[in-house]
């Protein structure tokens, strides 16, 4: 079993991930979080604030955690309303979460998504 | 490695009134947690109705097609099932949306859950939703402008179910109502009674309010029949969970029926008409094997 980061908040962390989506329906733009070295990084919760509506695949740099795109109100919770994730993924120290998300809507749309977790030693 | 599975079936511009199938082939062993729904140009005179089932027809989660207002919930308020749902690879999972209305909607239903899970399902039970409708629509037409100021003018007609084939292991109750078009917003007090029909034993006969099961008087009014104005359902996901699970024997037969409830608002809130709303209700719980 690993054991938690001990040295501050329990390993708690937050990456933040900014992405922005062209102003033309359908567009895409893929983004990565590449977690650092030193410690694995468990998956707890996503949250999310955009200025339009956006779907979104997210997963490691081989697997996507979905079988098709999904509208961010599907997934994806708010500071006050998170979602916890069904399952915790843990990705390893140095590799990526991998990005993706596609413009629902015609005007442009910055997508601001924050991957809410902790780091544990392996 | 397990990890977070979502599963989006898109129902794009459905036509009015009509049936949409979608079909996914789920590419590996999945437990489905629960369910989200994204809704656009949405209203509370469009409602739909959704069916899960195995393509060919080996099993369903529900009995019936569950409403909108019982399940729809987006990630914030996400929508759990009693017990996590085993799907097999290669399962093709179909869902099957009705529209009830005369929109169009676009609607993404989306189950999730864990993929390649690992020991962490009893394969001897799974979830199950006994799923019934009332109309507890007023007879008289001529009502369509009136302000009615009693109580319990309404009542549905009993609904029974087929003798059970598994044991049924009740764990939460959902209930809630739509306003079909041509019909007036009304503040909700409903009671549901809920029995079985072959030892006339009553589980409970309680208005929805007090259980919680509905979002109550003050959110049915507040949101327009549960609905905020962005067109996602704020309210209509409360799930009473039993104390502890009551367990409806193989071979009994579940009953229901439901009415207009003596309520807490003074009756003028009491509005007509009483024509075309349709309540339903959800028993979800666990179908129990062996």
């Amino acid at each position: 079993m690993p054991d938690v980061y001990s040295t501050d908040l329990q390993g708690y962390y937050t990456y933040p991930l900014q992405l922005v989506l062209a102003a033309t329906l359908n567009a895409e733009v893929s983004g990565g979080i590449q977690i650092q070295q030193g410690y694995d990084f468990e998956v707890w919760q996503i949250q999310f604030i955009s200025t339009g509506i956006f779907s979104i695949i997210w997963g490691t740099t081989n697997v996507n955690f979905m079988s098709g795109f999904v509208r961010a109100a599907n997934i994806l919770g708010t500071g006050i309303f998170p979602h916890p994730l069904p399952y915790k993924p843990v990705f390893p120290r140095g590799s990526t979460i991998a990005v993706r998300v596609r413009n629902d809507a015609a005007p442009a749309n910055t997508v601001d998504l924050a991957f809410e977790g902790r780091f544990i030693k392996s | 490695m397990d990890y977070p599975f979502y599963i989006p079936f898109n129902f794009t511009t459905i036509a009015a009134n009509s049936l949409a199938n979608t079909e996914v082939v789920i590419p590996h062993d999945t437990l489905i947690h629960g369910m989200t729904t994204f809704v656009a140009s949405f209203s509370a005179t469009s409602p739909y109705r959704i069916l899960f089932s195995d393509r060919y027809g080996a099993w369903s989660l529900s009995d019936e097609e569950i409403s909108y207002f019982i399940f729809q919930s987006n990630a914030e308020k996400a929508w759990y099932l009693p017990s996590p749902l085993y799907i097999k690879k290669n399962t093709i999972l179909n869902c099957r949306f009705n529209n009830q209305s005369s929109g169009t909607p676009t609607v993404q239903v989306c189950p999730f859950g864990v993929a390649y899970p690992q020991g962490t399902h009893d394969p001897g039970r799974r979830p199950f939703i006994y799923s019934f409708f009332f109309n507890l629509g007023y007879p008289d037409p001529t009502l369509s402008s009136a302000t009615i100021t009693g109580y319990n003018v309404s009542m549905s007609i009993p609904i029974g179910k087929p003798p059970l084939e598994w044991d049924f292991e009740l764990t939460t109750v959902m209930f809630d109502y739509q306003t079909l078009a041509g019909s007036s917003l009304v503040a909700g007090f409903y009671q549901v009674e809920i029995y079985d029909r072959i030892t006339k034993k009553v589980l409970f006969n309680v208005p929805c309010n007090h259980i919680h099961v509905t979002g109550g008087y003050v959110d049915n009014v507040l949101t327009a029949n549960g609905l905020s104005a962005a067109g996602l359902n704020a309210n209509n996901t409360w799930q009473h969970v039993l104390p502890t699970p009551v367990t409806f024997r193989k071979g009994s037969q579940l009953g229901c029926r439901a009415y207009q409830a003596p309520g807490f608002a003074a009756s003028s809130y009491l509005e007509s008409n009483y024509l075309n709303r349709t309540v339903n209700l959800a028993l979800l719980g666990n179908q129990i094997y062996g």
